[in-house]
């Protein structure tokens, strides 16, 4: 009778410690570590994952303070907002770099720089000389407005990146005409979600998701040779899809003509502004491109949605790691022969492949 | 060792397994199909089953301006109504494929849609 009983004490305690044992296996498993913060007009989430959950929550706070300095320091509107805000470096730039030049902080000459580039790379196309265009439509205001055709000729004179000086050794700017302004709206984003991708990883992260709306960012691979999915929003149906993208290490950015319109008198205008009418860009609804940073993704899907269709293409493909998918608005598809390897089509009704 | 050792030995592992994996079961949430998630300044309002046999309905969210007006129905879900001036999250209108999003970033108002078996992990706006 004793040696049943011990019998079943032993046993008991061996189940209790195998169980034990594999629940502790169990939470050393990698975790995800989620995060999400109002940024940049937009809902900002990080999440990343790792043994170490308080390395991901440090890395993961480090990587949003750092998103939340390169907002406030390009926010044309924050002053316009709050009147209590002070002056950032985009205000002093805008205020008097055609004064005389104005240093600015390595992120922002960063920017510049990088976006006077996708300028020459676009024959001028890209120019982020572009705010006084944006304010003339009252863009970011509660009352956009269609401009007389005077005004956009007067304005479209002073959209001129050609006219930036910048001075590299003493990181400053400087602008040739007076009234001119930079806008740097199509550029922070991805910059800062650049950034906080370089936080994370220095961190030794090897496995997170930036989603910062159309600024997707990953690094790693989502499980062991299975590559993160990320859907390519329907331009014309925003609760459909066109396909996925599968991504390793890499950065996905979408520039879409449905996103921040208004109307006027039944005609829909969107925010993506061409310096050759002054009007919003036509002939592309949508652009997505996939690139090693977010930084050159954000610059370049602006820059191709600026583009003729077909020019786009051309390129998107001649820049080295670079993928683009373009939906012209006669919803036909254009693709870069790289991309094939990474997108699945949805067969999405209504579109066409080319 | 003997035979009945062995079998002992088995039966603990099995045990053992079984153990575990109700205490996984037990603990963790049972979620199956679609759910809205429903979040205002950052914290959690509501998650609601997105199925075609979820009753239509209206829900109020107290965000940082005012009430934003969800609603759902036939398993997809929108934001109705809302205080913010520019209505660019009233104007996208349906959402329903898990991975989509409606954020409204003046309100602080975020719609997820989510699905214990995404096919998704982000979508691209």
């Amino acid at each position: 009778m004793q040696t049943i009983n011990r019998k079943i004490l032993f046993a008991t305690g061996c189940v209790i410690i195998l169980a034990l044992f594999l629940g502790g296996l169990y939470i050393r498993q990698p975790r995800e570590y989620f995060s999400e913060e109002f940024l940049m007009d937009t809902l900002v989430s990080i999440s990343t994952y790792g043994a170490d959950t308080d390395l991901l929550q440090q890395a993961t706070r480090e990587a949003f303070s750092a998103m939340r300095q390169i907002a406030e320091k390009t926010d044309r509107y924050a002053r316009h907002k709050d009147p209590l805000h002070t002056i950032n470096e985009i205000d002093r730039i805008n205020d008097s770099a055609a004064i005389a030049p104005v240093k600015v902080d390595a992120d922002v000459f960063a920017m510049i720089k990088s976006a006077r580039d996708y300028y020459d790379l676009t024959n001028g196309a890209f120019d982020i000389t572009i705010a006084p265009l944006i304010d003339l439509w009252g863009f970011g205001t509660e009352e956009p407005r269609l401009p007389s055709p005077e005004a956009l000729t007067k304005t479209l004179s002073l959209v001129d990146a050609s006219s930036i000086l910048l001075d590299e050794a003493e990181q400053t700017v400087y602008f040739l005409k007076p009234g001119m302004a930079l806008d740097l709206g199509a550029v922070a984003k991805g910059y800062a979600v650049e950034k906080a991708a370089q936080i994370l990883s220095a961190h030794g992260i090897k496995k997170a998701l930036i989603n910062a709306g159309g600024n997707i960012r990953v690094l790693g691979e989502r499980t062991a040779n299975d590559p993160w999915r990320v859907g390519i929003q329907d331009p014309r149906d925003p609760s459909g899809i066109l396909g996925i993208l599968n991504l390793n290490a890499e950065a996905a950015t979408t520039s879409g003509d449905y996103n921040r319109t208004f109307s006027i008198d039944g005609q829909t205008y969107h925010h993506i502004l061409s310096k050759k009418d002054g009007y919003p860009a036509s002939g592309t609804i949508s652009v997505t491109v996939v690139t090693k940073d977010a930084f050159s993704g954000d610059l370049l899907s602006t820059a191709l949605f600026l583009l003729e269709p077909e020019a786009a293409r051309k390129l998107a493909e001649s820049m080295p790691d670079t993928e683009a998918l373009i939906v012209t608005s006669a919803k036909k598809i254009l693709m870069t022969s790289g991309l094939q390897q990474k997108f699945e089509s949805t067969g999405t009704e209504g579109y066409s492949y080319d | 060792m003997t035979k009945a050792d062995l079998k002992l030995i088995g039966i603990l592992i099995i045990v053992a397994l079984c153990l575990f994996g109700a205490g996984r079961w037990l603990f963790s949430a049972v979620d199956e199909g679609q759910k809205a998630v429903i979040k205002s300044c950052g914290k959690l309002v509501r998650v609601i089953d997105l199925t075609a046999n979820t009753p239509e309905q209206q829900i109020m969210v107290e965000g940082r301006l005012g009430i934003s007006i969800v609603e759902i129905g036939n398993g997809k879900i929108r934001m109705h109504d809302s205080p913010c001036p520019d209505k660019y999250c009233v104007h996208q209108g349906w959402a329903s494929v898990p991975g989509q999003a409606i954020i409204c970033v003046p309100n602080e108002v975020v719609i997820y849609i989510e699905a214990e078996d995404a096919e998704l992990d982000a979508i691209l706006r």
